[in-house]
């Protein structure tokens, strides 16, 4: 399982992006670190799927972004969360618990 | 909000393309560097540090383009890219893209055309406030038949008895009348002219709901008499007052009854007559006895003679209307002591041109879209036909892009594309051409039929396509080229690409047991089989229409002047007077240089006819037709007299004993006697008449239709004078000039008060219908015809060019010229043979069809031509069949001469 990173599952990852913004405002590289650190190597992040969410999650106003220079003095495109993106991860947060708490139950069932 | 950042965000991107895709790639370089130096700290070298990145983050190139991909605006990109690409490959080959515009344009015109007249004519509703509660009354006489027109205290008690209407409103028809209009800026009236005037109920205006444009139109407040008053009508106010606003509120003398104009109706409100002229004045109807001089119509219970408008309450069903209208009715004629006539009061919807409940208008609607749908279907058989004949060419084309990466979809989708581009062609001719094309046929008819007449009344009438119709021609134009090229996507994509890519080329099979039938086979038979109905309709209908051409009436028309008198009576000459003018106008005409006759009538042949009731002594009545005459009438027009005697001056002092009938009319009546002396009971009041006279069958009514009952009285000598004709030997427009300078002599008004026409004009009326029917016949066949040859033409040359190759080899291994031309020329002509009959059985029957339509549609058209006649389906066979083998044999011949070691080493 560390080896081979497990897939995401569908919808999860712009809820864990959202997750890893609450902390601080961060850059890409940051947010993929970040992401599998927590996970502890779990998730291994493609760019491509990282970035495509970025875009998504900007367009829907839940983070935006802006350019700033890094603590080595790099220019890097930050992104911060906002309102509405901190409302969205608050109540997707519970539901995924309402629906994992579901999902134990019946797996503990029988 | 986040739809809208969506597309501020994709429009950036679409916009500004080249900063954000700087950003972007600034951003995953950044990103890169940054694992990169993390590896780098593990002790990687630089460039493996790089390698395992891309390894583990899958490549920057494919990141980008995930991300560029994933947004909304990176398809708008892709249709852009195939717009443009379609564009260039559509500009490559300019005889096919030329083709299917032009093709599919022409289709879509011919439906637009008859969508617009069909929306002018029938759709459009009149300009008032709420024009579908507005119904008219109609009564259905228990006798058969039914009238629209009521008296004044029927119309009374109609609209207050009955509670189904919010208001009722009456109109009497159009009346001419002698006006001395005001002359802008001067107190003085200009000579006495005739205007046309409508007299209506003075609630016309607030059931209506219209609003004067400029002063103010009457209302029920108006005092019949006190102030006259009139609405002028705004083409009126155009066209003799030059749109003057100062003329409202002058006075204008009618029949010298000085009215004050107080209003103008605004331009769209035409009346609610059909059709749609709206007259010069409506003047209420309590006025009539002040323009009219003479008798009180309008409250005369035996005058009916109004059109009865009403407005349904909205609670209120056409049905509980018509339930509530038939009882009052019934009940008025039974408490009125009469017998009762009406056995239904029908509410029909008004309309600004036709009833809709005109069966015959129908049949040619019907008619006319069927027409113009044949010419749609063999414009879209062609476009299949061509894009087919395309999507087989590209075959291989579409093979190498398939093998170099393209998926089927992306290549769908360009294909799509370009049919989307020559609809979007032929709609953009369509939305220029049409308007332009329905202004010159409407032009047309005006200059031709509206003017020809009388000046006096102007059509108003709009045929030019509105925008809904427009938007349809865009929509049809563009679903017709995304269809087709689907179909031919989906030919030439579809298949093993590696047999294509060889050049595999499909075989015939000849005389080999059954005839193999590809889908190509089908579309050049079902294009055959189209175009030969089509063709062979407006064949017969053309052929039909030049026999109407050449119908003669049977009577002189051409030496024959019509002076037609309007009211008399209201123009100040007294009943009483009435013979000694007829004695002094048929005087003076009768001294005019070569004048060789003078007759009067009170109907002008061809033109109308009065109707009557003939009983034969203890039979039952029939309807028939009437015309009352005075003596010299049969002479005049060359009626001979087949038996007994012409009327004398005589029977003019007891007009009703005697009679002349038509042979028809003996025959009908007395199949085996001899008519002469017998007793007829003539009208409703069933006066006995002895027929006097027997004289030779004519076309009076109809053009090519002899009335089986139709019989001349004598006219009494102090009847209004209606017609006058005068036979002369000179010229029209000089003749007409000697006979109204003679009339003036008389009494200078007479001159003013006549109209006068040729009876060749009454012969033209007869023969409009015809003449419009071949200009649509020959229209529709023309179109279809050049639509049919190029779209026949061009597949089956193509359909053969295709073979060039197999030819070839067939010729290499030692085939003769002659055995192959043979091969392909008897396949096509079996092919087409079998869809040209299976073309003339439908056409057959839809001719046929045609003659048994209602209301004698089909033999008006027809003209007593066959349904079958051989002459226009032999023409139409052999056309086709030309066509066919000309375009099979040209490329099969040139194909038998390329060198066999081209074609081999193509191979």
């Amino acid at each position: 399982m560390a080896d081979k990173p497990s897939d995401l599952v569908q919808g999860t990852l712009d809820m864990l992006i959202l997750k890893t913004l609450a902390l601080e405002p961060m850059h890409g590289y940051g947010i993929a670190v970040r992401l599998e650190q927590m996970s502890k190597g779990v998730f291994r992040l493609n760019a491509g799927s990282l970035f495509v969410a970025f875009q998504r999650l900007q367009r829907a106003g839940l983070i935006r972004s802006e350019w700033k220079a890094t603590e080595n003095s790099r220019r890097a495109k930050y992104y911060v969360l906002t309102d509405k993106g901190r409302k969205r991860l608050n109540s997707e947060t519970r539901e995924w618990g309402r629906q994992v708490a579901a999902i134990a139950r019946i797996l503990e069932a029988s | 909000m986040s739809l809208l950042r969506s597309i501020t965000g994709g429009l950036r991107s679409l916009f500004r393309k080249e900063q954000v895709s700087q950003e972007l790639d600034e951003e995953l370089n950044g990103f890169l560097e940054m694992a990169a130096e993390e590896k780098l700290k593990q002790g990687m070298s630089r460039k493996d540090a790089l390698r395992a990145v891309r390894l583990e983050k899958g490549s920057l190139e494919v990141t980008k383009e995930a991300v560029r991909a994933a947004g909304w605006e990176s398809l708008v990109e892709t249709c852009w890219r195939d717009l443009r690409f379609a564009a260039r490959v559509l500009r490559k080959s300019p005889r096919f893209t030329a083709a299917s515009v032009l093709t599919l344009a022409l289709g879509v015109i011919g439906t637009t055309l008859v969508f617009t007249a069909y929306d002018a004519l029938v759709l459009r509703t009149l300009a008032v406030r709420d024009p579908k509660s507005l119904v008219v009354l109609k009564r259905e006489l228990r006798k058969g038949g039914s009238s629209t027109a009521f008296s004044k205290p029927e119309y009374r008690n109609l609209s207050e008895h009955s509670h189904v209407f919010e208001g009722a409103i009456a109109e009497k028809g159009y009346d001419t009348v002698l006006a001395q209009l005001p002359v802008a800026g001067q107190k003085k009236l200009i000579e006495p002219l005739q205007v046309i005037i409508k007299l209506v109920s003075e609630n016309y205006f607030s059931v209506l709901g219209v609003n004067a444009i400029a002063g103010r139109m009457f209302t029920e407040q108006e005092h019949g008499g006190a102030e006259p008053v009139a609405v002028l009508s705004y083409s009126s106010w155009q066209r003799r007052f030059h749109g003057d606003p100062a003329v409202v509120g002058q006075s204008v003398l009618l029949s010298g009854t000085p009215i004050t104009i107080i209003g103008i109706a605004p331009v769209d409100f035409i009346g609610t007559g059909l059709p749609p002229v709206p007259p010069d004045l409506w003047i209420p109807l309590a006025m009539q006895t002040r323009v009219e001089p003479g008798r009180d119509r309008a409250q005369d219970a035996d005058e009916s003679r109004l059109r009865v408008v009403g407005r349904l309450r909205p609670d209120v069903s056409a049905r509980q209307a018509r339930a509530e209208l038939t009882t009052i009715a019934q009940r008025s004629e039974t408490n009125r002591g009469l017998e009762q006539e009406t056995s239904a009061i029908q509410t029909d919807p008004t309309a600004y041109f036709i009833e809709k409940g005109n069966p015959q208008f129908h049949s040619l609607a019907a008619l006319l879209m069927v027409s113009f749908g044949m010419v749609l279907l063999i414009a879209c058989a062609n476009l299949a036909n061509f894009f087919l004949a395309r999507a087989t060419a590209r075959r291989k084309e579409m093979a190498v892009r398939r093998a170099l990466g393209a998926s089927r979809g992306r290549l769908m989708g360009q294909l799509l594309t370009e049919g989307v581009l020559i609809g979007l062609a032929a709609g953009a001719i369509t939305l220029i051409a049409s308007p332009l094309l329905c202004d010159f046929i409407w032009r047309e008819i005006q200059s031709r039929i509206v003017f020809r007449f009388s000046d006096l009344y102007v059509f108003t009438f709009r045929f030019s396509p509105d925008s809904w119709v427009l938007a349809w021609t865009i929509v049809v134009s563009i679903a017709a080229g995304m269809l087709f090229s689907v179909l031919g996507a989906a030919h030439c994509t579809n298949g093993d690409s590696h047999e294509a890519l060889q050049g595999y080329v499909a075989q015939w099979t000849p005389n080999r047991g059954k005839l193999r039938v590809s889908a190509r086979d089908v579309l050049i038979a079902a294009q055959v089989a189209f175009s030969v109905v089509l063709l062979v309709n407006a064949g017969l209908v053309a052929r039909g229409m030049a026999r109407g051409q050449r119908v003669f009436p049977g009577f002189a028309t051409g030496q024959v002047i019509n002076i037609e008198f309007a009211d008399l009576e209201n123009a100040g000459f007294d009943r009483a007077h009435t013979a000694a003018l007829r004695e002094q106008l048929a005087g003076r005409f009768s001294a005019l240089p070569e004048v060789t006759g003078v007759a009067f009538a009170d109907h002008v042949p061809l033109l109308s006819a009065g109707r009557t009731t003939v009983t034969e002594p203890g039979k039952a009545k029939e309807h028939a037709f009437d015309n009352q005459i005075s003596p010299g009438f049969f002479s005049l027009f060359g009626i001979s007299i087949v038996r007994g005697r012409d009327f004398k001056v005589a029977d003019a002092a007891r007009p009703a004993s005697v009679v002349i009938i038509t042979e028809s009319t003996a025959r009908h009546l007395w199949p085996k006697e001899d008519a002469l002396g017998k007793i007829i009971l003539v009208g409703d009041a069933q006066t006995p008449a002895q027929v006097i006279g027997v004289v030779q069958d004519t076309y009076t009514v109809v053009l090519g239709k002899v009335e089986p009952l139709y019989v001349y009285l004598p006219a009494a000598a102090d009847a209004p004078i209606d017609d006058v004709f005068v036979r002369t030997a000179g010229k029209g427009q000089t003749s007409i000039g000697l006979v109204l300078s003679a009339a003036a002599v008389i009494d200078n008004k007479l001159a003013s008060l006549a109209l006068v026409h040729v009876m060749d004009d009454a012969l033209w009326f007869q023969r409009l219908p015809s003449k419009i029917a071949t200009l649509f016949a020959t229209s529709v066949g023309s179109l279809g015809l050049f639509l049919a040859s190029v779209g026949i033409y061009g597949t089956i040359v193509y359909a053969v060019a295709q073979r060039t190759r197999e030819i070839g080899i067939r010729m290499a291994l030692g085939a003769h010229q002659r055995s192959i031309l043979r091969l392909v020329l008897v396949r096509m002509l079996r092919l087409v043979g079998v869809a040209t009959c299976i073309g003339l059985a439908l056409a057959g029957t839809l001719s046929h069809a045609l003659t048994v339509l209602p209301f004698g549609m089909g033999s008006l058209l027809l003209f007593g031509v066959s349904p079958w006649d051989p002459l226009v389906f032999a023409t139409v066979a052999v056309f086709l069949a030309v066509i066919a083998l000309s375009a099979a044999y040209l490329p099969a011949r040139r194909a038998t001469k390329v060198d066999p070691m081209v074609t081999l080493r193509y191979e």
